[in-house]
């Protein structure tokens, strides 16, 4: 009885057929940011990887262009600790503007990739607070209430990052909204933090005295179907609930990845 | 309909046309004798019951009314009625005895001869041989001896270990039937239907033994008289109560225990039954799971209730009331995110019956039934409200009438009309002061309406013909909420279709025949083909057997399920061993067969009408079945072996490329042995293996968004290691002579400990000391050894 309540797990043996390595394409740009590009290829699942394999992962040898009606820029290939670890395609010319589509080339030998977004027009929350746990009332979400615009069909990616602590702005668990579900009204709800932490107690919760920048992306439906499905393929991990499904892609031309705009709003919130 | 059905409903029909005429040239030098077996001191009727005549070298089985005919040369006959348990009777028919009157039997219980087990009701005395293609039978005295998990005897779980009966994992309570899906198995406990058979993840069937009579499994060669399913028909009766003196059972094991009361409300008129089981998971959770726990207040509970009035107003004339209630009650409690899951499901059914038979032989069963199966799960976490239930509810009239036209011929001919309603997923979601829009908040409601006709005909002593057709039509039917979406998606419109309107209707034509022919004395080969629709479906949403499982009906995007089954099987006489056997071989075609589209989100389907986010395929199974049975002597029991291919195609999944479904199992082997050690002692074993589950499994990774992302090989192109497990029990039985009988089950499920995955995951380790990511598959076993005890008093 009891090994129903805590079943049996051990590892599990299975022969995992071998696999060509295929590019991996993830891109993005924001209104007045500039595009960045990580370049990188596939590896087989029983790889042990560490973070100089990660280096190895990358292409660095593409021709990443981006495109709007405006002009277009190749870019280059920096380090820009903002965002990642790792070396990035980045531009330092052309910034993302709200109403303009913008089209991602990627080149890598004789194999061309492509895909295309549009910048929208961004929506801020209304309002943030915090609000304590029962156990430890130190400890808590944030909560956001975001107005919804009467017209329907508003996509939404919702980030943090507590300063001094992230060096990047972290995608919440459940950060991706769309207003399916409250087209045009008012809605409450919690942010629950997720990233690889060493705190021990903070889990997925803020900590008062904690200075939290929340950044709410608007993104395009076919950009929020692409991070919807990766991110229903990281939550199958783990999940028996889940059916497994090939790798979803935005990119033309048999890579992996996608390619996303993003009209964001920063806003700050001081836990007291 | 496509052309490919069309063409397989042309070639049986008029295999039907012809099998329906032929009888019409054939003699009638014989007479049919009727009549009824009974218990005499319970004035129960006695299903099972052998009626033989030995001058005739004929016989019959006893159905679960205690019917039985048989037809014989006129002139002068000695019948002799026996039931295991029973001191044997005989009568005497003589030529000038006016042969259309029914004879009725009373047997008396031979307390000598009653096994310790004395919650056998059906007696194992058919021959596989004897019945019609692709039926089977399993007493409940065959169950109570099969080792079971946690000594509770299942009735439904038993039946994978027959041949031709997989299912998809460890636990898995739903049956997989030549090929088909969980879906397309019609289960029915006095007429109405149960649609989730399985309590506690499927580690247990909702039918409690104690309430049941007799099973009967067809896999094949169904009857026009059933209709709405695909692969299979698993009839229950319940029992009836004792007619003369109350008498009751109770149990206690280590998972359940259940409670038994029988006796009669007007002796010989009306009886009473009632059993209750319940788990005591929930009594024990408490004490494993402390108050110091942030889960504490988490727990498991299962209750399920069985009640049938029966009332005899003659010998010829029955009616009886059945009632099941079952549910599930799984609750989580974290206190340190302030959380609460709860999740509760379960069957609900009514069911009245009659039957009613003349002196002219006519006989009349009707059915008026209501049977419902509902999930509610919801979530809370301080105003936030996440609720979602699905379910599922008809009702039933039946109406048939059995005819024997000849002494050669039974008809049987009715009507079946039913009203679904079906909500399969209606979800609230409540954060702060808002209350959010769903679609599909109407449910579903479809009606259906069908005639059948079954045509039974033994020419002679070495062939069996039966032949039907089953008309059906069926109706999508207002109010309904259609969205209107637009280009992303996004309901953009509603039409409101009000109530009573027509959205979609489907009229099918159902052809069955199955031949059952002894060539050669001692060897019968037996061939059934039929065409069969199902308007019901139920859509997986899981990888696991978990109840999340929702029933949509056929709508206008959603057309009903078709399946063609052709079977030739070959039935040795094998008595000279002390055996007997088959080896029996199937092929089925289905198409309308339905799934989630791929890579759809659980949370996905609320946006929009459930059956827009469904696409449909074609699905086939070939294989063959082995059976061998010892049906006599100290040692008894039987090996069943399938070797079997299951495929789907869906031009929307897995690129259009085949794939094989989860309950897809190259071999299955099934070992059952009972051994008689003395008149106190008995002792079983059963043996399983099967081919490993068909699975998916990540072929490589890859970084996105910061985090690694698995990519998945093709679906179900990698099986996982093979299902293999041994369990034995001991039984030690009561001492007949006492008033009070105690009987001890000792058992141990799987016991040489093979962790058999329930499912597996991936893991994705990091070593912070090394900075160095790893991959590895894991397994969840449910089940390893399990020793248990259960004791059950008889008073």
């Amino acid at each position: 009885m009891l090994s129903i309540l805590t079943a049996c797990i051990s590892d599990i043996e299975i022969k995992v057929p071998e696999t060509e390595n295929t590019y991996v394409i993830e891109g993005w740009i924001e209104q007045g940011g500039f595009a960045h590009v990580l370049v990188s290829h596939s590896l087989p699942y029983n790889s042990t990887i560490g973070i100089a394999d990660l280096f190895e992962l990358l292409v660095t040898d593409a021709q990443v262009t981006v495109k709007s009606d405006t002009g277009e820029e190749r870019l280059l290939l920096v380090e820009d600790t903002m965002y990642t670890i790792l070396p990035v395609y980045r531009g330092f010319q052309l910034r993302g503007e709200t109403g303009k589509a913008y089209t991602l080339e990627v080149k890598i030998g004789d194999q061309v990739f492509t895909s295309t977004d549009t910048l929208l027009e961004p929506i801020g929350p209304d309002s943030l607070w915090f609000s304590p746990e029962a156990i430890n009332d130190s400890l808590g979400y944030i909560h956001m209430r975001l107005k919804d615009p009467p017209e329907p069909g508003n996509y939404y990616r919702i980030f943090t990052k507590r300063l001094g602590i992230d060096t990047d702005y972290t995608g919440l668990s459940g950060s991706l909204l769309d207003d399916h579900l409250f087209n045009g009204t008012a809605i409450n709800f919690p942010l629950i933090r997720t990233g690889i932490t060493t705190e021990t107690g903070d889990k997925h919760f803020f900590r008062k005295g904690q200075r939290v920048v929340v950044k709410t992306g608007v993104i395009t439906s076919r950009y929020f179907d692409f991070l919807s499905k990766v991110s229903n393929e990281i939550g199958q991990t783990l999940s028996p609930l889940s059916f497994q499904v090939p790798a979803v892609t935005l990119m033309n031309g048999g890579a992996l990845g996608g390619w996303g705009c993003y009209a964001i709003t920063l806003d700050t919130l001081d836990i007291k | 309909m496509d052309t490919g059905d069309q063409s397989r409903i042309r070639q049986v029909a008029i295999f039907l046309l012809l099998a329906l005429l032929v009888p019409k040239l054939a003699g009638q030098n014989s007479v049919t004798i009727s009549g009824t077996v009974k218990n005499r001191i319970t004035g129960g009727f006695l299903a099972g019951a052998n009626i033989i005549s030995p001058t005739a070298k004929k016989g019959t089985t006893a159905d679960h009314n205690g019917a039985w005919k048989l037809i014989l040369s006129p002139g002068n006959h000695l019948l002799i009625a026996s039931h295991v348990g029973f001191r044997p009777d005989t009568i005497t028919i003589k030529r000038e005895d006016p042969w259309f009157l029914p004879y009725d039997i009373y047997l008396s219980p031979d307390t000598t001869q009653i096994p310790a087990a004395r919650i056998i009701r059906q007696v194992d005395t058919w021959k596989i041989r004897d019945l019609p293609p692709g039926q089977i039978r399993l007493s409940v005295n065959e169950i109570s001896k099969v080792p079971a998990l946690f000594g509770e005897q299942d009735l439904l779980n038993s039946l994978h270990s027959l041949p031709g009966v997989q299912s998809v994992s460890e636990g898995s309570g739903y049956l997989y039937i030549r090929g088909g899906n969980a879906d397309q198995n019609l289960i029915l406990l006095d007429e109405a239907v149960i649609y989730n058979p399985s309590h506690l993840l499927g580690l247990f069937s909702v039918i409690n033994p104690s309430a049941i009579h007799s099973l009967s499994l067809y896999k094949g060669g169904i009857p026009a008289y059933y209709g709405d399913r695909l692969a299979s028909v698993i009839e229950l009766t319940s029992r009836d109560g004792n007619f003369r003196k109350f008498s009751g059972e109770a149990s206690l094991g280590i998972i359940a225990s259940r409670i038994f009361i029988e006796g009669p409300l007007v002796k010989d008129k009306v009886s009473l039954l009632f059993t209750l089981r319940r788990t005591q998971l929930d009594l024990l959770t408490p004490f494993l799971i402390p108050k110091t726990s942030v889960f504490h207040g988490s727990g498991y509970s299962f209750l399920d209730f069985n009640g049938k009035i029966s009332w005899t107003l003659t010998d010829h004339n029955k009616i009886w009331l059945s009632v099941y209630s079952g549910s599930d009650d799984f609750r989580l409690n974290d206190k340190e995110y302030t959380l609460t899951d709860r999740m509760s499901w379960g069957n609900r059914l009514f069911s009245l019956n009659s039957w009613n038979t003349t002196p002219a032989g006519l006989e009349m069963r009707t059915s008026l039934n209501w049977s419902g199966y509902a999930l509610d799960f919801n979530q809370v976490y301080r105003d936030y409200y996440v609720g979602l239930n699905t379910g599922i509810s008809n009702i039933k009239f039946k109406h048939e009438f059995l005819i024997r036209p000849t002494a050669t011929q039974l008809i049987r001919t009715g009507i079946e009309i039913q009203q679904y309603r079906f909500s399969p997923y209606q979800t609230s979601i409540i954060a702060g002061a808002e209350t959010l829009s769903i679609g599909d908040s109407i449910p579903y409601r479809a009606r259906e309406a069908a005639i059948f006709l079954h045509h039974e005909w033994v020419p002679n002593r070495s062939i069996s013909l039966n032949t039907g057709v089953r008309l059906m039509y069926y109706q999508h039917r207002g109010p309904f909420d259609r969205f209107v979406n637009d280009l992303q998606g996004f309901p953009v419109d509603t039409i409101h279709y009000p109530k009573g309107k027509t959205l979609a209707d489907y009229t099918r034509l159902e052809p069955r025949i199955s031949l059952s022919w002894q060539f050669y004395p001692g060897q019968t080969i037996k061939v059934s083909a039929s065409h069969q629709y199902q308007p019901v479906h139920m859509v997986p949403v899981a990888t696991t057997t978990l109840p999340l499982d929702l029933w949509i009906p056929s709508t206008a995007l959603v057309a009903p399920q078709a399946g063609s089954s052709f079977s030739l099987g070959w039935f040795p006489d094998l008595e000279w061993a002390g055996l007997e056997g088959y080896a029996d071989g199937f092929y089925r075609y289905f198409t309308n067969q339905v799934e989630f589209i791929e890579d759809q989100s659980l949370l996905g389907f609320v946006k929009d009408n459930l059956d827009r986010q469904l696409t449909t395929g074609t699905g086939k199974a070939y294989g063959f079945e082995l059976f061998i049975r010892k049906k006599t002597g100290k040692m008894q029991g039987w090996i069943g072996y399938t070797w079997s291919q299951v495929w789907r195609i869906f031009p929307g999944i897995n690129k259009g490329n085949p794939f094989h479904p989860r309950h897809d199992r190259t071999h299955d082997l099934n070992l059952v042995l009972m051994y008689s050690l003395n008149s106190r002692w008995e002792g079983s074993l059963q043996f399983v293996y099967a081919t490993g589950q068909p699975t998916t499994i990540p072929v490589s990774v890859y970084v996105m968004n910061g985090t690694i992302v698995q990519n998945f090989s093709e679906r179900n192109s990698i099986r996982l290691p093979a299902y293999h497990r041994v369990d034995i029990a001991m039984t030690r039985k009561p001492d007949e002579r006492k008033k009070f009988q105690s009987t001890w089950t000792f058992s141990i499920y799987n016991l040489y400990n093979r962790l058999n995955p329930f499912f597996i995951y991936y893991d994705l380790q990091w070593d912070y000391e090394k900075n160095l990511l790893s991959t590895r598959t894991r397994q969840v076993a449910l089940l390893p050894v399990l020793p248990s005890i259960t004791w059950t008093g008889r008073f």
